[in-house]
């Protein structure tokens, strides 16, 4: 025993030395988090020691912005509310905006707008992409000045128009259908029907194939009934369906042109409120008294204010932050109007407290820091009061005690992190019981997937993160691609790899998946066995930190340079921001930290003041790509804004 | 001619008392079996830079083999190797970051040798079987390395001279021929493996390894000190995890918690492999390495081969076959000698 006692004594002592060190050696130069996997919220943000900033980089500057569209508030009352939106926003932000538009419906007076907005150089133009051919030539000289574009209230994007604008603020079509369809079902609707009064349209028949899928999905049947431009011939057409199918109880209409013979048809059915489930598109004044009578679920309208908005608060990122929109599609709708919120009035100078819960703080995780300057930005801008509650150290029980603790204090909306779905449930079900809007951010799955309803969230589309990156590396040349995977079968990486098999695939190329190890020395083989077994591979994508540090060891010991490989990752650490300036890598992926925060606060205000909800169940506020173009800015604005 | 007939005899004797006696035939054959086999059948295997390349890959885990073949022969495990290798990572990077690496080797070399002894300490205290002690403290350490490391990732982006020295280029064998990447932790591999096969076969010490796993009622009689001689094994095993910490710090420069997560069955897995019996009281260090070479071999092999039906991201289950099958032919192996 006396061989264990002197042992023990010497451990205490090391042990003591060890707790001494460990504070003074926590946080040394060129620490970022650690990353282990994406939904977690610890992306690795570059901690990387700031070298000199950019002069152009000041996160509070003055910017004047342009906004080009085909209509005006003065001869179409539709804009007004657009131009509502486009003005609060410039109040808010702080920036000046000009609205341009023609006297009369004139797409070529239109389209010269636009080249005179570019005439004036301004920071960011906003415009309509109403017809993406006439528009193509303006746009681009807009890009080729240096000038960030994005599109609104009309347009595709910037893959489906073939111009490369930054994203299209308006309606998301599909999931107008699709959700409105499981919001059907939920009401109990068992057999749909998609009634559509211009079969052939493309973004008509998107909503329809939204409907069939949300039924197709729940194990229920749905079909389309095309109608006609002659109301007295639809109501036939709808009364001839319902009798050869009896059972259809469910029913969306298209706009006020579809749903006025669907009510005719009811009436003359002498059917009223709780006899079927309808649901439609647009409101309109007999809508709107539909929806208060019971009889129509809800009207889905496209926000406008939110695409005025939207449009004025992306260009200000981009020039003070640069984050840029996650997606092609930025969607402002669907939201529901139902019998909850039909005639809500805009209060606009209401007070807003909001209470953040959130597994982490700025205190004990660096990375927090920049969703905290997020959440302080966007409570500063928006006139709203905000307290972040967070546990002492990582510490679910605790956060979800703090939950409960933000709904005693009766706040009028709360937002947190979704970091365990099973634990939150119930905390997050007392609020909503409780009347209090509850929103995700930075962890949660949506409210879809977590099976807990609140409102959206607010996190990184992995998905599209890999079809992006995909995308932009075809676009770079590559032909042939390998996506590097540290751990197959995490859902979050899979579905990354996903995204970028599918963008090759679709460019008509090959892309497969490499499984590499824990341990780097290992990996570091495994991709050079795979590039000498697969030479034609040129284009490479790793997953964050752990797949890009072996795979640089890989590029060096191969002396292979930028000239022969396409690399893109996702996250950022020092040496990624390194391979980034120096043109070894095109991108890295940034899940915009900054943007979870903001938008949180943003989103939340914005349903408090304008009855504006979230339009999709994920608000993807990443993939952000870091590229030659940003990284300076990003550097610069490191661990406080990025 | 008797003299060449008694020679030729005194040779069959040997390789006869050779396969009788070391486990490193069963391995080396397999290996070599497989080495040549992917020879013939993938064109591109045969090449300095995929030699170079299996080497590579085997360094990190073959130091931690080393360290956990010693146990398995004195009859124990050490689960809790990939929790300290990131803790030797972690502890070598920090000091590195401020200016003195030195500093960080010792404490990475120290500390895992302390935590290596804590390990022996709770098995002989407390009597539970190894497996479960290490299990326990894999998560202590693990826990550990998330305080010392603040729960974030250590990366560098500054070249230190002591790099080149742990784990940089060979130069001198890389400049000679053409596609070879050697890197020195390769030299720091076979050196250690030298040093312990000496002690293993050499010295009293490493007779009363084998004994200590092997009939303990007659090492006890021979007056062998089996605690303590387990208690210095996993005094080697968790400085040898530290080392590993910091060869890989040293090319990679960066460590993160999760560092090192599986390296402990990695080892066990080569250690078998190279056949060392899970109860103890057999096995050899150069069989280990091979069993380490022998599936790095085979990862590059099934990658290099391109199998349209086994893509690139299912060549774990290979190496898992030929695990079972190694052991298996091991086995056939022994019961012939």
């Amino acid at each position: 025993m006396g061989i264990l006692s002197k042992w023990l004594a010497a451990l205490a002592l090391v042990a003591m030395l060890v707790a001494a060190c460990a504070p003074a050696t926590a946080e040394p130069p060129g620490v970022a988090p650690a990353e282990e996997t994406p939904p977690e919220g610890a992306a690795t943000e570059p901690a990387a020691p700031i070298e000199e900033p950019t002069a152009a980089v000041d996160p509070t500057r003055s910017l004047d912005l342009i906004l080009v569209q085909h209509a005006l508030c003065a001869w179409d009352s539709f804009w007004c509310t657009v131009e509502r939106g486009i003005t609060d926003a410039a109040d808010d932000l702080g920036v000046n905006v000009t609205v341009l538009g023609p006297d009369e419906f004139d797409l070529e007076q239109t389209a010269s707008l636009i080249d005179q907005a570019v005439a004036a150089q301004p920071d960011g133009i906003g415009l309509t992409v109403t017809d993406p051919v006439l528009f193509k030539e303006p746009i681009e000289r807009a890009l080729a000045a240096g000038i960030p574009v994005v599109g609104y209230n009309a347009g595709n994007g910037p893959i489906a128009d073939g111009i490369d604008y930054l994203t299209y603020i308006g309606q998301d079509e599909y999931q107008g259908g699709y959700l409105g369809g499981l919001r059907m079902v939920a009401a109990g609707g068992t057999q749909g029907v998609c009634i559509n009064q211009q079969v052939g349209h493309a973004g008509l028949d998107k909503r329809c194939n939204g409907l069939v899928d949300a039924f197709t999905e729940s194990g229920l049947q749905a079909e389309v009934l095309a109608i006609s431009d002659d109301p007295a011939e639809s109501e036939t057409i709808i009364g001839d369906y319902t009798t050869a199918n009896p059972g259809a109880d469910a029913f969306l209409t298209l706009g006020p042109n579809g749903a006025n013979p669907f009510y005719a048809w009811m009436e003359s059915a002498g059917m009223g409120a709780g006899d079927v489930v309808h649901g439609t598109f647009d409101l309109s004044p007999e809508i709107t008294a539909n929806i208060e009578s019971g009889v129509t679920l809800f009207g889905i309208d496209q926000q406008p204010y939110l695409q005025g908005y939207a449009a004025v608060l992306m260009l200000t990122m981009v020039n003070r932050y640069g984050i840029a929109p996650a997606l092609p599609v930025t969607a402002t709708g669907p939201g529901f109007v139902d019998a909850g919120n039909v005639g809500a009035e805009p209060a606009p100078d209401r007070a807003v407290e909001l209470i953040m819960v959130q597994h982490a703080l700025c205190a004990w995780d660096a990375f927090w820091c920049v969703v905290q300057k997020g959440i302080e930005t966007a409570a500063e801008q928006l006139g709203a009061s905000v307290t972040v509650l967070g546990p002492d150290e990582f510490d679910l029980e605790q956060t979800a005690a703090l939950i409960d603790q933000a709904i005693a204090a009766q706040p009028d909306g709360i937002a947190l992190t979704v970091t365990d779905p099973v634990l939150f449930k119930e905390p997050i079900e007392r609020a909503l019981a409780a009347g209090i809007p509850v929103l995700a951010y930075n962890a949660g799955s949506g409210p879809l997937a977590d099976g807990i309803d609140y409102l959206t969230y607010l996190g990184q589309d992995e998905y599209q993160g890999g079809y992006l990156g995909g995308l932009r590396m075809v676009e770079a040349g590559g032909s042939q691609g390998v996506c590097i995977n540290q751990q197959v079968g995490h859902a979050g990486l899979d579905k990354r790899c996903q995204g970028f098999t599918d963008a090759f695939t679709e460019s008509g190329l090959s892309a497969e998946v490499l499984s590499i190890s824990d341990d780097p020395a290992e990996s570091q083989t495994i991709i050079d066995d795979y590039y000498t077994a697969n030479p034609g591979t040129d284009a490479f994508l790793t997953l964050g930190p752990n797949g890009a540090n072996p795979f640089y060891a890989f590029l060096e010991a191969a002396g292979l340079g930028p000239d022969q490989v396409v690399h893109g990752t996702f996250d950022l650490s020092p040496e990624i921001v390194e391979n980034i300036k120096n043109g070894t890598t095109l991108f890295g992926i940034d899940q915009q930290p900054f943007l979870q925060g903001y938008g949180a606060v943003l989103y939340l205000t914005l349903l408090l003041r304008q009855n504006i909800a979230p339009a999709l169940p994920v608000s993807a506020t990443g993939p952000g790509f870091v590229d030659l173009g940003n990284v300076a800015i990003v550097e610069a604005l490191a661990g406080e804004y990025r | 001619m008797t003299v060449v007939t008694s020679v030729v005899a005194g040779w069959r004797l040997s390789l006869r008392r050779l396969l009788l006696s070391s486990s490193v035939i069963g391995p080396l054959a397999t290996w070599m079996a497989i080495f040549v086999l992917f020879s013939v059948v993938a064109s591109n295997f045969l090449s300095l830079r995929t030699v170079s390349g299996i080497l590579n890959a085997a360094t990190l885990t073959g130091v931690v083999t080393i360290g956990v073949t010693l146990l398995m022969i004195s009859g124990e495990f050490d689960l809790s190797v990939g929790s300290m290798m990131a803790i030797g990572g972690y502890l070598f990077g920090q000091q590195a970051a401020k200016g003195t690496p030195l500093l960080g080797l010792l404490l990475a070399l120290l500390i895992p040798a302390v935590l290596g002894a804590l390990n022996g300490l709770i098995l002989i205290a407390t009597r539970i079987p190894s497996f479960i002690v290490t299990l326990g403290t894999r998560s202590i350490y693990r826990g550990l390395a998330w305080i010392i490391s603040g729960g974030a990732l250590l990366q560098l982006t500054e070249d230190l001279p002591i790099y080149e020295v742990l784990n940089g280029r060979l130069e001198v064998v890389d400049k000679l021929f053409e596609g070879a990447n050697f890197r020195t932790s390769v030299v720091w591999l076979l050196g250690l493996l030298l040093l312990v096969q000496y002690l293993l076969i050499r010295t009293d010490y490493g007779n009363h390894v084998f004994a200590a796993g092997g009939n303990r009622a007659a090492a006890a009689a021979q007056g062998v000190n089996i605690p303590r001689v387990k208690l210095v094994n996993f005094i080697i095993t968790g400085t040898l995890a530290g080392f590993a910490g910091v060869l890989l710090f040293s090319q990679f420069k960066t460590v993160r918690v999760a560092t090192g997560a599986g390296t402990e069955l990695s080892a066990i897995a080569a250690a078998v492999v190279g056949g060392a019996l899970l109860r103890g009281g057999s096995g050899s260090i150069w069989g280990a390495l091979v069993g380490v070479l022998l599936i790095s071999t085979l990862r590059t092999g099934v990658i290099l081969l391109n199998i349209p039906f086994i893509p690139a991201d299912n060549f774990e289950a290979v190496v898992g076959v030929a695990i079972i099958g190694a052991v298996v032919f091991n086995d056939w192996l022994r019961r012939r000698a």
